[in-house]
């Protein structure tokens, strides 16, 4: 086959996913673009974006969205770096049975351990009838109820991509650092930190993405101001039936992901410099 | 001279079985030993143990004249150099260097003569700002020897430290680690698989078997005069035949050997090929050549007795009179007996009257 010929053949094998791509994503993302940006009388105008930064529920729900966004990312990081280092370093049966189990959550369908969740924690829930309704903190329909939703999503993939990184490790290099002379916080700071660091970032990404756009978690256990945007976008859409308003909440909510992103790409590039 | 490493009665056993047993060696200032064996017969685990890597169930270790078996790895007077991965991949040749310096707070004048120090011993001077990932392999040993050789060890180990690296430069760092050595007057605890290393680096070599000392001696004796069948077998080429035994009298072709007391009812007798030599005329030994073997400079020839198989190794220039199926005598230069593992020392040899020549 001709150089020619081969390109060719190339690019038609591609084309069918491009074409998908194209007007399945590419399209109607352009076509939100454009109504975020038109108003009522589909004339242009920023009409939709000033709502969005001046109306106080507005203001009020894209500081929920990141209050519960970095909550959940610091929490889930946090237990599941710890969790990660303890299966890393020890082989006890406790350990063994945690590292068996530990990606169960994945498995269980969402709606289904939100229901779980619901009936347990709400405040006439199992744990209420238990412990008596005054000694439970309320939990459900409140930010403490998405965090603990975000957790149970989060922490076993968190998990897993941790102890993947941190296995990564050779036990040489551990060694090495303990014979000429590291104590164990030294080991840490300058040698398993350093080396797992940038899957914390890759975690840290994946997590604020799939947090910052949630939908079921914080619809069905959030309360009803503030919303997260996933959700306030979704009203907009199809209760308030104002597709420009929805344009341009999609809209942030896709520039505070892409920021994420950015961050990360250029600390990667950075590393590899 | 003065004993730098002392090991007494040392017992590591772990859950499978496997493990060392009752181990006692000491090396001197200035020596290096090695620990060889198969896989599995328990080097690594002396040496870890050594290092403070394992907690020992029983025994001693002394290095000068400190007891150091209940201190942890960073506490000991020892160095390591592992197998592979040796070097710190986030840091770069100078920090993986002047790491433990800085971790005793020494000054910044002192650690860069030190690092400079190091990188012109091992004759990588312009590596210090290099990650260990743009480093060959040989490159990377050579660094992780330095950083070792910076604790000022008073035993330096070393793990196998070459046998990640291809024969040739495995043959250089060899020499090039003998040389830093007597340099620096090294004591050195090394481990290894590979018996061509250990019998060209060592003053002295311990031969492992399933957690016990089967030989300790110089390489020299080891290969001359191995004392069990196992390092018969496991250091260098050797040729075994099963003999019977009858009267305390052996017979290898027209040779008889007298024994002082035997129990059982053959023995074993390995031969060297190098002292196996194919004459014209008489010799102890008829023989049929089977098969002729070109290796370089000099060939392996296959020979087939009444007692069994020998392999002997021939000259390039005396091949020429030599043919597939020649019947040929052989002579014997050395023989040592084994009764079970263990050698077995002949009395007496005779020469049987019946004359052999072709």
């Amino acid at each position: 086959m001709s150089k020619r010929k081969e390109n060719l053949l190339g690019i038609a094998m591609v084309m069918p996913s491009f074409i998908s791509l194209l007007i399945l994503v590419i399209w109607p993302v352009m076509i939100s673009i454009k109504e975020s940006f038109m108003n009522g009388e589909g004339q242009f105008s920023f009409e939709n974006y000033i709502y969005v930064f001046t109306e106080p529920m507005m203001l009020n729900n894209i500081k929920h969205t990141v209050v519960v966004t970095l909550i959940s990312c610091i929490i889930v990081l946090f237990i599941s770096y710890f969790i990660a280092i303890y299966l890393r370093f020890t082989s006890s049966k406790i350990a063994n049975f945690i590292r068996k189990t530990y990606f169960i959550p994945m498995f269980v369908p969402g709606i289904i351990a939100i229901y779980g969740f619901i009936n347990t924690y709400r405040d006439n829930g199992w744990i209420a009838r238990l412990i008596g309704q005054e000694n439970l903190p309320v939990l459900m329909y409140d930010i403490k109820g998405v965090v603990m939703m975000n957790m149970w999503f989060n922490i076993p993939f968190t998990t897993m991509l941790l102890v993947s990184a941190l296995s990564a490790i050779p036990d040489s290099v551990i060694e090495s650092a303990k014979d000429v002379g590291a104590t164990k916080l030294k080991i840490f700071w300058k040698f398993i930190f350093p080396l797992s660091y940038k899957t914390m970032l890759v975690a840290t990404t994946f997590l604020f993405m799939g947090i910052v756009g949630s939908f079921t978690a914080p619809f069905l256990v959030d309360s009803n101001a503030p919303q997260m945007l996933g959700v306030s976008m979704q009203q907009h859409f199809s209760v308030y039936h104002e597709f420009g308003q929805a344009s341009s909440i999609a809209v942030i909510m896709f520039i505070m992901s892409a920021g994420i992103g950015y961050l990360y790409i250029h600390s990667m590039m950075k590393e590899e410099k | 001279m003065d004993i730098q490493l002392d090991v007494k009665n040392l017992t590591h056993v772990f859950k499978t079985g496997e493990g060392i047993r009752d181990i006692n060696f000491q090396i001197k200032q200035g020596e290096l030993l090695t620990l060889l064996g198969p896989s599995g017969c328990g080097k690594t685990t002396i040496l870890r143990s050594v290092g403070g890597f394992i907690q020992n169930q029983q025994g001693k270790i002394i290095v000068g004249q400190e007891d150091i078996t209940s201190l942890s790895p960073e506490k000991r007077p020892t160095a390591m150099v592992f197998q592979s991965y040796n070097l710190w991949p986030h840091m770069t040749v100078f920090d993986n260097l002047a790491f433990s310096m800085k971790l005793k707070k020494m000054s910044k004048d002192h650690i860069n003569e030190r690092v400079q120090w190091a990188l012109r011993l091992i004759r990588l001077e312009n590596t210090a700002k290099k990650y260990p990932s743009e480093l060959s392999g040989g490159q990377q040993q050579r660094i992780a020897l330095a950083r070792a050789l910076l604790l000022n060890p008073k035993v330096l180990l070393l793990d196998e430290p070459f046998s990640a690296l291809d024969a040739k430069l495995r043959y250089e760092l060899r020499e090039e680690l003998r040389e830093i050595q007597s340099k620096e007057n090294l004591t050195m605890l090394f481990v290894t698989h590979d018996q061509e290393e250990a019998l060209s680096i060592s003053d002295r070599i311990i031969v492992m078997n399933k957690g016990d000392i089967e030989q300790m001696d110089s390489p020299r004796s080891i290969y001359n005069e191995p004392n069990t069948l196992f390092v018969a077998k496991f250091i260098g080429k050797m040729n075994f035949i099963e003999i019977p035994i009858a009267d305390h009298k052996a017979s290898i072709g027209n040779n008889m050997y007298h024994f002082s007391h035997t129990n059982s009812s053959k023995l074993t007798a390995a031969i060297r090929p190098e002292d196996i030599t194919i004459q014209e005329g008489k010799g102890d030994w008829l023989a049929s050549i089977k098969k002729i073997m070109i290796l370089g400079h000099y060939a392996e020839v296959t020979l087939e007795t009444e007692d069994g198989i020998l392999k002997t190794f021939v000259e390039k220039r005396k091949l020429e009179s030599l043919h597939v199926h020649d019947q040929v005598s052989i002579l014997l230069q050395d023989v040592r007996f084994f009764e079970g593992n263990d050698w077995i020392k002949y009395i007496k040899k005779e020469e049987l009257p019946t004359c052999i020549t072709v």
